[in-house]
């Protein structure tokens, strides 16, 4: 065997590598939520937002129209450093998500913040189903080929919201990440 | 309470810990338990992958100069800057100097084993910097200034009430015994030290030579925040960590969760690739890489090579007999269990930590999981040797096997000493046993020797022979 290339053989079927990105990331206490259109992932996420004050958006979630929505929610969008540490959710897009493994794929580059997918304790994606992958090599081709030499500073795999066992090895969800993640996705 | 001195001590006070014995044995258990239900999963494709995992490490141990050339290139390509450490004194040497030019009052340190092996705690705090750990276990590891018992899971040997306590003194108020209590209030404590901190430190888990990148492998978040909050990054890196590429580096990845802990793939891999760039609204503004030796190359250019092919995953401490009986601070320095009684030796001094390679029945148990089946009893077992060599046995010992080789090897010798130890074991010998003997107290402590029988083989079978021929005879 020369690569690890886990599913390979459903590159392209969308419907399919979602149900096991869906699989993968619930079994590991994230949610997924599956929609037919932008307007319906806005309104999914105005619900998971509904009493939040303020949310952190990030420049990959910009697309799908979620600042609009927002601040039509009356719900403030986190300008500076200082209010994305007060944010009650953060808001992206992101690369890619890997159905082997239920993980969410973000880079920086092209005006990214991390820490919008990092310092809210709720941290909601949005992605389209043509960005699901079957597995870890497939994944980080796509960033090679979306940055070819010029990598990105960082790119983070987000497999579920954070966790610890550290005590007794009893399982704590929620660390020092987010303790939810919700991904949405849109058909 | 005081650490005794020898590991014979240690392990012994560890023995005799109720409470670290139930924990061992649930740790233990629960770990093994999930990396042979990761591995089933794979099924045979797990067994390819772990050979595939081996190929790749021993491949790039046998062309490392290359690929750290190729590592420090990129990393510098993309704007971050390489130091190399020579030893323990040169990286706390040069950290140290980064942080006060710097102007570093608080460092968030994400869990890192080589950093411990330096000590850069104590360094930075002599410098009057504050580390601070991140990772919730090494955090209380801190507190209660001591050392991890693991490589992932450091406190293994506390309790929740023993958490709680370490709180109540640190907070100056009674903390509740209560796990969800427990770690909000170390969340909301060390979210505000990432959030000052001038400087974030970590380990590397891979350096991908290939782009200049270092793999960060977490599930808490801390790895995350230590590397992209701080305005400088410091990661510490042993030069064996380094893999050639990208496609590489994913099955490295395939194998170090669930060898570790059972999961497909930690909650975070953090992958970084120099500072932040130009038009990055956050990141740190300085990644710094330093490259530590520390012994390694001597190891490279020897018998215990293959030790240098750990992924740092935990698998062969979880399934070893003796890490399960006496835990991770009994052998005394930062790498426990198997791969420890290689490494420790080798790092820090086989005269000081000669007992380490003995501390095993050589079962080979850590060599069938270890995901990049690194054969660890060969080189216990050539350690060993080179303590014989090196004079670093106890007299007795030495005596003792000097004799029997010497008695062994000549067969009048031989003879004689059978006739002599069946009458000279006569008040030792008990039901056919004997359970201890002079000048082997604590051999025989736990061992029972078999009685030197009244005739030796050859004396029976000339015996027996001599009777079928009799039997044979009177046939006739």
């Amino acid at each position: 065997m020369r690569e690890w290339q886990p599913l390979a053989e459903l590159a392209g079927n969308y419907d399919a590598l979602a149900d096991i990105f869906e699989r993968e990331l619930v079994a590991v206490n994230g949610f997924m939520h599956r929609v037919e259109s932008d307007d319906e992932a806005r309104a999914r996420m105005l619900d998971l937002v509904h009493d939040a004050k303020i949310v952190g958006v990030s420049e990959s979630a910009r697309p799908f129209g979620v600042e609009a929505a927002l601040m039509n929610a009356n719900i403030a969008l986190a300008s500076s450093r200082a209010e994305l540490e007060k944010a009650d959710a953060g808001i992206s897009g992101g690369l890619c998500a890997i159905a082997e493994t239920g993980t969410l794929v973000v880079t920086s580059g092209f005006g990214e913040a991390r820490l919008v997918s990092l310092l809210p304790p709720k941290h909601i994606a949005l992605v389209r189903a043509q960005q699901f992958v079957p597995n870890v090599m497939t994944a980080l081709r796509v960033v090679r080929e979306k940055f070819g030499d010029n990598f990105p500073a960082n790119v983070t795999f987000i497999t579920g919201p954070s966790r610890t066992a550290d005590i007794e090895l009893s399982l704590s969800i929620g660390v020092h990440g987010p303790g939810e993640l919700h991904v949405i996705m849109i058909k | 309470m005081s650490i005794p001195v020898t590991f014979v001590d240690r392990a012994d006070a560890a023995i005799k810990n109720p409470q670290l014995q139930r924990t061992l044995e649930a740790a233990t258990t629960k770990y093994v338990g999930h990396r042979a239900s990761a591995f089933a999963r794979l099924g045979a494709e797990g067994e390819r992958l772990r050979d595939r995992g081996k190929e790749i490490r021993a491949n790039t141990l046998a062309h490392l100069d290359q690929y750290l050339e190729t590592l420090a290139r990129n990393v510098e390509k993309n704007g971050g800057v390489v130091h190399w450490a020579k030893d323990a004194a040169e990286a706390r040497e040069i950290i140290i100097r980064l942080a006060r030019e710097r102007n570093v009052k608080l460092v968030a340190k994400a869990k890192s084993m080589v950093g411990e092996e330096i000590e850069i705690n104590h360094a930075l705090e002599a410098a009057g910097i504050t580390p601070v750990e991140t990772d919730l276990g090494e955090y209380i590891v801190q507190l209660a200034h001591e050392r991890p018992s693991h490589i992932i899971a450091p406190i293994f040997h506390k309790s929740k009430e023993q958490v709680a306590e370490l709180f109540s003194r640190e907070f100056g108020r009674q903390v509740e015994p209560d796990i969800p209590t427990l770690v909000k209030l170390a969340r909301a404590t060390l979210r505000e030290k990432f959030l000052q901190a001038e400087m974030g430190f970590s380990g590397v888990n891979f350096a991908i030579a290939e782009t200049g990148t270092i793999a960060i492998v977490t599930n808490e978040g801390n790895g995350r925040m230590c590397t992209s909050v701080p305005r400088i990054h410091v990661a510490l890196m042993g030069l064996e960590k380094v893999v050639p590429t990208w496609d590489e580096f994913a099955v490295l990845l395939g194998l170090l969760p669930r060898s570790g802990t059972g999961q497909q793939i930690s909650v975070y891999t953090t992958m970084i690739s120099g500072p932040k760039r130009t038009n990055d609204p956050d990141g740190p503004e300085e990644f710094h890489l330093v490259i530590l030796d520390n012994g390694r190359t001597k190891l490279l250019s020897g018998e215990l090579r293959e030790a240098l092919q750990c992924i740092r995953c935990g698998a062969c401490l979880n399934i070893c007999p003796v890490y399960g009986q006496i835990g991770g601070h009994a052998y005394g320095w930062v790498y426990p269990g198997p791969i420890g009684s290689l490494l420790t030796p080798s790092y820090a001094g086989l005269r000081e930590y000669a007992d380490l390679p003995h501390a095993s029945s050589l079962c080979g148990a850590c060599r069938d999981v270890c995901p990049v089946r690194i054969d660890i009893p060969r080189m216990l077992v050539a350690l060993r040797t080179q303590e014989v060599k090196q004079g670093a046995r106890p007299f007795i010992e030495d005596a003792i096997f000097k004799l029997t080789a010497f008695v062994l090897g000549n067969s009048v010798l031989y003879s004689l000493a059978s006739k002599f130890g069946h009458f000279a074991q006569l008040p030792f010998a008990r039901r056919g046993r004997l359970p201890s003997l002079p000048l082997m107290g604590r051999w025989t402590q736990a061992r029972d020797f078999p009685i030197v029988q009244a005739k030796t083989f050859h004396e029976r079978w000339k015996d027996l022979n001599r009777e079928g021929h009799k039997e044979r005879e009177e046939k006739k």
